[in-house]
C-alpha cells in the first residue's frame, strides 16, 4: 500500500514513524515490515565502505539505551541539522532495543544522504538470541517476526564508512586478511556475520596494546597493534581509524598514537558501569570535538508516594 | 585479620585443576554427568538446609567453614592494600590484577588454615547408598529460562502455609541421600591415597583462586560464583566437614556465602569488574544466581510468613505463631521492607545489592527479569524460577561451563599417556578428585587442554619467581606479573561481548578462552 504512495505521502509516514518512535512508543509489527521494506533498498545501493561528507558525527554503540540516544541528539542536534554516522551495535543488553535500532533505520529511510548506518558485530541473528533482542522482540510483539524483519535487514547494512577518504569507520577494527580499503569493497557482505575471516574481523577486533596481531579474548576476531594501525593508515592514506565497539569510561579513548579512536555512546552502560558517553562532531575541516554526556536519569518507581501497600499474601 | 606472618611461598609445581569443556560435544556430556549430578545435588542440599528460616536461627559454623569465613574476611580487606590505580583505562582497573595477585600467593596458606595441617580425610563411598528415585534430573541442556526445578529437592517445600516442620525434614533428609549418592558416583576419595593431603589442598587452592573473577579480562560473572560453591563442595569432599549436619550446611549459606558475597560486591565496585558477558538488563543479575536462590528458598516453606512477622514485629520472632499471613515477593521491591529484613533474609541482601549498584531507571526496566520473579504469587515460585535460571544460565550454558575447572586425573585412559606430566604431581593417570570429570574429552579438548595446562603452569612458575624474593611486599610483584602477558591468560576469558559459536573448533591459541560466565 505504502508502495503505491507518491513520496511525498511516503515521507509524511516516515515522519510520522519518527515522531511516534520519539516518544518510545514502537511501531506496529506491519509498520516495521514496511519500514525494514523500505530500509533493504536504501542499504542494498551501499557500498561496503559508505562514503561520507563531513560535517558528520559519529556515535559508537548504543545498545538499546534509548533514552539515552533522545540525550545524544539533544547535545549533538537532530537530524537531519546533524549528519550522523552510526558506527552499529544498537540492539541487544538496554531495555529498548527495537524503539532504538526502529528509530535509527528509521532516520536512515528518511535522510538517507544524511545518516548512515553501519552494522555492528550484534547485528546479528546469532549474537541477538543471546545478548537480548529476540527475547525484547518476543515480549514487545508475542512473535519473533520483528526479530526476523530486522536481523534479515541487518545483512544488507554496509560494513563500514570512510569519512572524507581518510577516516576509515568499522565498528570494530582491523583484520589481518585485509590491507587495503579495496579489499574491504570486494567482500560479498549480505550475509550472516561469518565466525571468522575478514567481514567478522571487521565488526570484532579490538585495538590492543601488544603489536601485531593476536587472537581475541571475545572468540572471534582479532586484536591489532600500534605497528598494524600505523601501517594500514599509511598504506591507505588515513588520518584516522575511528570505531566503537569497547566500553571506554570516558566515552571516547585514543589509542595506537592517535591512529585509533574508540567511541563508545551508552553513558551508564547497563545502568551500572559509571562511564561517560561521547560522540564525536567533525567539522567541514575534520577538525573534531568530543561531546561527552552522562546517563539520562529518569524517575524510579518506587519513589513516587504510595499508602501503606499490603505486601501479604 | 591474622595476617599471614612469614607463610612460605607457595610451593606449586603443578596445576592441579582443569577445564574439561571445550565444545558443544563436551558440554553434552557434562550435562547428566556425575560432575554436573553432584554440584546440582550439593546446591540442593543448601536449598533444603536454609528452608524457611531466618539467619538468626541456629547456624553455627562448624571449625573450618568458620575459618573459611575469615578467610573471606582477609581476602576482602586486601582491598584495602591494593586502591584503584589512577590509569588511562578503558574499563576495568588493574590494580584487580594487583589484588588477584595476592591471591595467587597467599591461597595456599588459606586453604593450609582452613583444613588445618596434616591429613585429611576423604571421602568414603558407602555400598548401597543411593538416593531416591528423584535424583538429579538433568535439566536439558541449554534449556529455555524456565527450565525445571534444578535439584533432587521432591517437590520442594510445598506451599509456605503448610506446617513447616515435617515437610522440611522430609526435604532435608531427601537432600542428604541425594547429596550423598551423587558425591558418591562422583568417587571414593580415598584419604590413603593422598596420606599428606597436598594434592586435595591443591585442588581446592585453585578452586579459591577462581572463585572471585578473572584477573586478565578484569571481569566476573555467574561462574565465579558456582566456583566458590565448587570449593565449598570440595571441602567436603575432603571431609573437612559434614555435609550430614543440617546446621553446618546451613552455616554455610547464611554465614559464609554472605561474607563472600560481600567480598565479591566489594571487588566488582572498588575495580569495576567488567560483569562477564553480560545480558545486561536481560540477565537476572550481571553477577550473582544463587545468593538469589538460596533467599528465595530461605522464604518458600513457611520463611515469607516469620519475615512478615518479623516486619510488623520490629524485627523480632517472638510470639510468633504459624499460620498467619505470608510476606509476598513484590514486597522485596520496596527499600523499606529490604532493609529491615536485610540481616536474617538473604534475598533482601540480593536485591539491595542490585538497587545499590544500577541507577537511572525503575527496577522494572534495569532488571526485568528479577522484577518479574519478585511480581509473582508464590515463593515455591520463585524459588523454582530462580534456581531453573542457575541451572539453564550457568550448568547449561558452554561457554560457562567452559570455565569451570574440574580436578583428578583424565577419565580416557588413552589420553593420560598424552597428557605428559600435566595430570598432577602426586597422581597420575587415574586419580581421584574432589570434582572430576568422568567422560572421555575430545582429542580436540584435550589440544586445547595441553596448551592451557602449560599457559596456566607458565603464570604459576613466573609468579613464584617474582614472589621470591620481596615475599613481604608483594606489590612489587605486579610489575612482572606473567599473567600480564597474552600466554598466560586464565582459564576463562571474557569480554564484553564474547562469540557464542567461540568453542574449540576455531585454530585458535587456549588462552583465548572467550565467552562469557553470564
Amino acid at each position: 500500500m505504502a508502495a503505491s504512495l507518491p513520496a511525498s505521502s511516503s515521507a509524511s509516514e516516515l515522519d510520522e514513524w519518527v515522531a511516534q518512535l520519539m516518544e518510545c512508543k514502537h511501531l506496529s509489527e506491519e509498520n516495521v515490515r514496511k519500514l525494514t521494506d523500505r530500509a533493504r533498498e536504501v542499504f542494498v545501493a551501499e557500498p561496503n565502505v559508505q562514503p561520507v561528507r563531513a560535517p558528520v558525527t559519529l556515535v559508537g554503540d548504543l545498545h538499546g539505551q534509548f533514552y539515552d540516544l533522545l540525550e545524544l541528539f539533544r547535545i549533538g542536534g537532530k537530524p537531519p541539522h546533524t549528519n550522523y554516522l552510526f558506527m552499529g551495535d544498537y540492539v541487544d543488553r538496554g531495555y529498548y532495543s527495537v524503539e532504538t535500532v526502529t528509530l535509527v533505520v528509521a532516520l536512515k529511510v528518511r535522510y538517507p544522504s544524511r545518516v548512515t548506518v553501519l552494522r555492528g558485530n550484534h547485528e546479528s541473528r546469532q549474537i541477538t538470541q543471546v545478548y537480548g533482542f529476540y527475547d525484547e522482540c518476543l515480549r514487545k510483539y508475542g512473535s519473533v517476526s520483528v526479530w526476523k524483519m530486522f536481523t534479515d535487514l541487518f545483512d544488507y547494512m554496509p560494513l563500514s564508512a570512510l569519512v572524507e577518504g581518510v577516516i576509515f569507520c568499522p565498528h570494530g577494527g582491523l583484520s589481518p586478511s585485509i590491507d587495503s580499503l579495496d579489499a574491504v569493497k570486494a567482500l560479498d557482505r549480505v550475509q550472516e556475520v561469518p565466525h571468522e575471516g575478514p567481514m567478522c574481523d571487521l565488526l570484532w577486533s579490538d585495538p590492543d596494546d601488544r603489536h601485531g596481531w593476536a587472537v581475541s579474548p571475545r572468540g572471534a576476531g582479532y586484536t591489532f597493534g600500534r605497528d598494524v594501525s600505523e601501517q594500514f593508515n599509511h598504506s591507505n592514506r588515513l588520518r584516522l581509524i575511528a570505531r566503537a565497539h569497547q566500553l571506554v569510561m570516558e566515552g571516547y579513548n585514543w589509542a595506537h598514537a592517535q591512529n585509533v579512536v574508540t567511541i563508545f555512546s551508552a553513558p551508564n552502560y547497563c545502568y551500572r558501569c559509571g562511564n561517560k558517553a561521547a560522540i564525536l562532531e567533525l567539522d567541514d575541516a575534520l577538525t573534531y570535538k568530543f561531546q561527552q554526556y552522562d546517563f539520562a536519569p529518569r524517575e524510579g518507581e518506587m519513589t513516587v508516594t504510595r499508602r501503606t501497600p499490603d505486601y501479604l499474601l | 585479620m591474622a595476617a599471614p606472618k612469614s607463610v612460605p611461598p607457595p610451593t606449586v609445581h603443578h596445576i592441579a585443576l582443569q577445564r574439561m569443556v571445550f565444545g558443544e560435544v563436551d558440554h553434552s556430556r557434562f550435562v547428566g554427568s556425575a560432575a554436573y549430578n553432584a554440584v546440582v545435588a550439593f546446591v540442593g542440599l543448601l536449598r533444603a538446609a536454609v528452608r524457611g528460616e531466618p539467619r538468626s536461627v541456629s547456624a553455627e559454623c562448624p571449625p573450618p567453614l568458620q575459618r573459611l569465613r575469615e578467610a573471606l574476611e582477609e581476602v576482602m580487606k586486601w582491598v584495602d592494600d591494593f586502591p584503584p590505580l589512577d590509569q588511562p583505562m578503558r574499563f576495568g582497573n588493574q590494580a584487580f590484577r594487583q589484588w588477584h595477585g595476592r591471591l595467587l600467593e597467599r591461597a595456599a596458606p588459606l586453604v593450609e588454615r582452613v583444613c588445618g595441617p596434616g591429613p585429611l580425610g576423604g571421602w568414603a563411598v558407602k555400598p548401597g547408598r543411593t538416593a531416591e528415585p528423584t535424583a538429579a534430573r538433568p535439566a536439558e541442556g541449554a534449556g529455555a529460562g524456565a527450565a525445571a526445578g534444578a535439584t533432587a529437592a521432591p517437590a520442594a517445600a510445598g506451599d509456605e502455609q503448610a506446617p513447616a516442620g515435617r515437610a522440611a525434614e522430609d526435604e532435608w533428609a531427601s537432600a542428604v541421600a541425594a547429596w550423598e549418592a551423587a558425591s558418591d558416583a562422583l568417587g571414593a576419595v580415598p584419604a590413603e591415597r593422598d596420606p599428606a593431603g597436598s594434592w586435595q589442598r591443591q585442588e581446592l587452592t585453585e578452586y579459591l583462586w577462581d572463585s572471585f573473577g578473572n584477573s586478565t579480562r578484569v571481569d566476573y560473572g555467574t561462574g565465579h560464583e558456582t566456583t566458590f560453591v565448587l570449593l565449598a563442595m570440595a571441602l567436603a569432599r575432603c571431609g573437612a566437614w559434614d555435609t550430614s549436619d543440617r546446621g553446618a550446611v546451613r552455616s554455610l549459606a547464611v554465614r559464609v556465602m554472605p561474607v563472600y558475597l560481600s567480598a565479591c560486591r566489594r571487588l566488582q565496585r572498588t575495580y569495576l569488574l567488567e560483569p562477564a558477558g553480560s545480558h545486561g538488563v536481560w540477565s537476572l543479575d550481571d553477577f550473582h544466581i544463587l545468593s538469589f536462590a538460596l533467599g528465595a528458598a530461605q522464604l518458600a516453606g513457611g520463611g515469607a510468613g516469620k519475615a512478615a512477622w518479623q516486619l510488623q514485629n520490629a524485627g523480632s520472632l517472638e510470639g510468633f505463631v504459624p499460620g498467619g499471613r505470608a510476606l509476598a515477593p513484590r514486597a522485596f521491591l520496596d527499600a523499606d521492607v529490604r532493609s529491615a529484613l536485610r540481616s536474617e533474609w538473604l534475598l533482601a541482601e540480593a536485591v539491595a545489592g542490585v538497587c545499590e549498584s544500577k541507577h537511572g531507571a525503575p527496577f522494572a526496566e534495569h532488571s526485568p527479569r528479577l522484577h518479574e520473579v519478585l511480581q509473582g504469587k508464590s515463593w515455591p515460585s520463585a524459588e523454582s524460577a530462580l534456581f531453573g535460571t542457575w541451572v539453564s544460565e550457568v550448568l547449561g550454558k558452554r561457554p560457562v561451563v567452559q570455565g569451570l575447572l574440574f580436578g583428578g586425573a583424565a577419565a580416557a585412559p588413552a589420553a593420560a599417556g598424552a597428557e605428559g606430566g600435566t595430570a598432577g604431581a602426586s597422581g597420575g593417570a587415574g586419580r581421584p578428585g574432589l570434582w572430576p570429570a568422568q567422560w572421555a574429552p575430545s582429542g580436540e579438548a584435550l589440544d586445547r587442554r595441553r596448551e592451557e595446562q602449560a599457559a596456566r603452569e607458565a603464570a604459576i612458575a613466573g609468579l613464584g619467581a617474582s614472589t621470591a624474593a620481596p615475599w613481604a611486599k608483594p606489590k612489587q610483584a605486579r610489575s612482572t606479573a606473567p599473567w600480564a602477558s597474552a600466554a598466560t591468560a586464565a582459564p576463562w576469558a571474557s569480554a564484553s561481548t564474547a562469540a557464542p559459536w567461540a568453542t574449540g573448533a576455531a585454530a585458535r591459541a587456549p588462552a583465548a578462552a572467550k565467552d562469557d560466565l553470564a
